[in-house]
């Protein structure tokens, strides 16, 4: 009994702490950025396109449009990727095969975005060149991106697989429905729920990613005309410029930062709204 | 239409089916899962639009003969089958590849554990109906009502087909495992202990539907529930296990398993002996 309420006070210590210190990050966020967001609106970051510190400019649109593109990009092409390829893995692998797959795949969740990032340099970005110049472009961070995110939902997705009863197999074979039938319109609308989670937790990785499109999208700030044009993410902007921002500049940085943590927050929100929404009509 | 008397040796060829009549039965089928053989030599001939309930003790090769039936038995990696099981003029597990998709439309199956499909009741039944290529809407429609009304369940659902199937009851989930294997519309319905996780009222639900069932489709039920078999079989196979291998030891209509065994063994086992 004493140790059950021991136990669960420590606990409760620990998550207030974990809580706490979350809270302090944002509080500190928040108390950096307030000034400068006060004495000049959030139409000012918003609504504008000129990031130029120096004048006192600081218009996020374009990095903010480029963050979002990018992360919408990378989501929309790595999510169906990792959907057939966690059925595979369940499905149409060998036993063997399928834990040699899933040991690749938790290792390519475990690689360092750095290295993502090199590759996209030295391979991908010269092959998006030859196409169109220069090759560090919106695209080519869209790409890499994906490539980075792609294990994660797989891993997510796997997981939701390998949870469905196995007798779903059994009864879809007992209704005559052949393998892919039972893949496709059983197993997979089934695990819609993973998936949507495996998208937001990818979603947010590829947000918060700053190496990667620092290496590959050429960090210039203009508005996406096209999927070649260099860009500039919010990520790498706090990441280039941090070092040397005083002022005003280093507030619109942590500005910048604010936006990031509401973009997370609106995914978090996004996920629950999504799962209610499939529990409730499912 | 010999029974199987005592002599679990003697060969009983299948006859050919009367006309119109999907028939079914095997001739020294015998079932192994790698080295491990499950189900010896069982020859009987199922009589159609009747129930045959399969009993024995746990180990005898109930289920996996029910599994023979419709080549469930592919789903194990490494189980053999030999001898033959016939359905209708085909030789299922004969020379030419027989399609299981062809053979699983005409026999259906209903497991232990109602497991409807983590979508609605609608779904549930317009899935296979939809994949075995029923598209129009209307059709979809009526079988599903037809089939739901098959097992008395279109009252209590027809107001929420859309809601989840897994808020059901316990017996209205397996009666909707039913009505999702009749919604195909084969002739023979395998039934593996369908009562064996429902509470008594549900259970007598589910008999009655049985017996209603009987009037259209041939019925193959597995029951560890002896009392269950004498309410609802007309024709009673008792399978025994020897050193590991089931066998069919004793076979024919239900009173006369009940009241006249030959095999000692069947004596025994249905009066609580062994």
């Amino acid at each position: 009994m004493v140790s059950d309420r021991l136990l669960h006070s420590l606990l409760a210590l620990f998550a207030a702490l974990a809580a706490g210190l979350l809270l302090l990050v944002v509080g500190f966020i928040a108390q950096e950025a307030l000034g400068l967001l006060q004495q000049l609106g959030v139409g000012a970051f918003l609504f504008h396109g000129e990031w130029q510190p120096y004048a006192g400019r600081f218009g996020l649109l374009p990095m903010l449009l480029t963050s979002l593109l990018l992360m919408l990009g990378a989501v929309a092409i790595a999510t169906p990727l990792a959907v057939v390829g966690a059925a595979c893995i369940n499905f149409y692998l060998g036993r063997h095969s399928a834990i040699l797959a899933r040991r690749l795949v938790e290792i390519a969740a475990g690689i360092p975005s750095v290295v993502y990032g090199l590759w996209g340099l030295t391979l991908l970005v010269p092959l998006l060149a030859a196409i169109k110049q220069p090759g560090a472009s919106l695209l080519a961070g869209m790409m890499v991106l994906a490539l980075m995110i792609l294990p994660t939902i797989v891993v997510v997705v796997d997981a939701g697989l390998r949870a469905l009863p196995t007798h779903y197999r059994e009864n879809a074979e007992a209704l005559a429905i052949r393998r892919s039938g039972f893949v496709f319109a059983i197993a997979l609308p089934a695990v819609r729920g993973s998936v949507i989670t495996g998208a937001t937790l990818a979603a947010a990785r590829a947000i918060g990613e700053t190496m990667v499109v620092m290496m590959v999208t050429g960090n210039l700030v203009q508005l996406p005309g096209s999927l070649f044009d260099p860009v500039r993410a919010l990520t790498a902007n706090i990441a280039l410029e941090m070092a040397y921002a005083m002022d005003e500049h280093r507030s619109a940085l942590y500005v910048s930062s604010l936006f990031l943590l509401l973009f997370a927050v609106a995914l978090v929100l996004t996920n629950q709204l999504l799962l209610g929404w499939r529990g409730r009509h499912g | 239409m010999g029974y199987l008397g005592d002599a679990m040796d003697q060969r009983q060829a299948c006859h050919e089916p009367a006309a119109g009549e999907i028939s079914l039965c095997t001739d020294q089928l015998c079932l192994s899962y790698g080295s491990k053989q499950a189900l010896e030599g069982v020859s009987l001939e199922i009589k159609p639009r009747a129930v045959t309930a399969i009993i024995g003790p746990s180990g005898s090769g109930k289920s996996s003969f029910l599994c023979c039936l419709n080549r469930l038995t592919d789903l194990t990696a490494g189980s053999a089958v030999s001898g033959q099981v016939k359905v209708g003029s085909t030789e299922i597990y004969g020379t030419q590849r027989h399609d299981p998709v062809q053979l699983r439309r005409q026999v259906g199956m209903v497991f232990q554990r109602a497991n409807p499909f983590p979508f609605s009741i609608w779904k549930n039944l317009a899935l296979p109906l939809r994949h075995h290529g029923v598209r129009d809407k209307q059709q979809l429609r009526q079988r599903i009502e037809s089939a739901l009304q098959r097992v008395g369940l279109w009252d209590e659902v027809s107001d929420r087909l859309n809601t989840p199937a897994g808020a059901l009851s316990g017996g209205q989930q397996q009666r909707l495992c039913i009505a999702r294997a009749l919604v195909l519309e084969p002739s023979i319905l395998l039934m593996d202990e369908p009562c064996s996780a429902l509470d008594p009222i549900s259970t007598q639900r589910i008999e009655r539907l049985i017996l209603e069932l009987k009037e259209r489709y041939t019925i193959v039920i597995v029951t560890h529930d002896l009392a269950q078999a004498r309410r609802i079989a007309d024709h009673v196979a008792l399978f025994w296990s020897f050193e590991g291998k089931g066998r069919l030891i004793e076979y024919g209509p239900a009173p006369q398993i009940f009241h006249h065994p030959t095999h000692e063994l069947t004596g025994a086992y249905l009066a609580g002996h062994i």
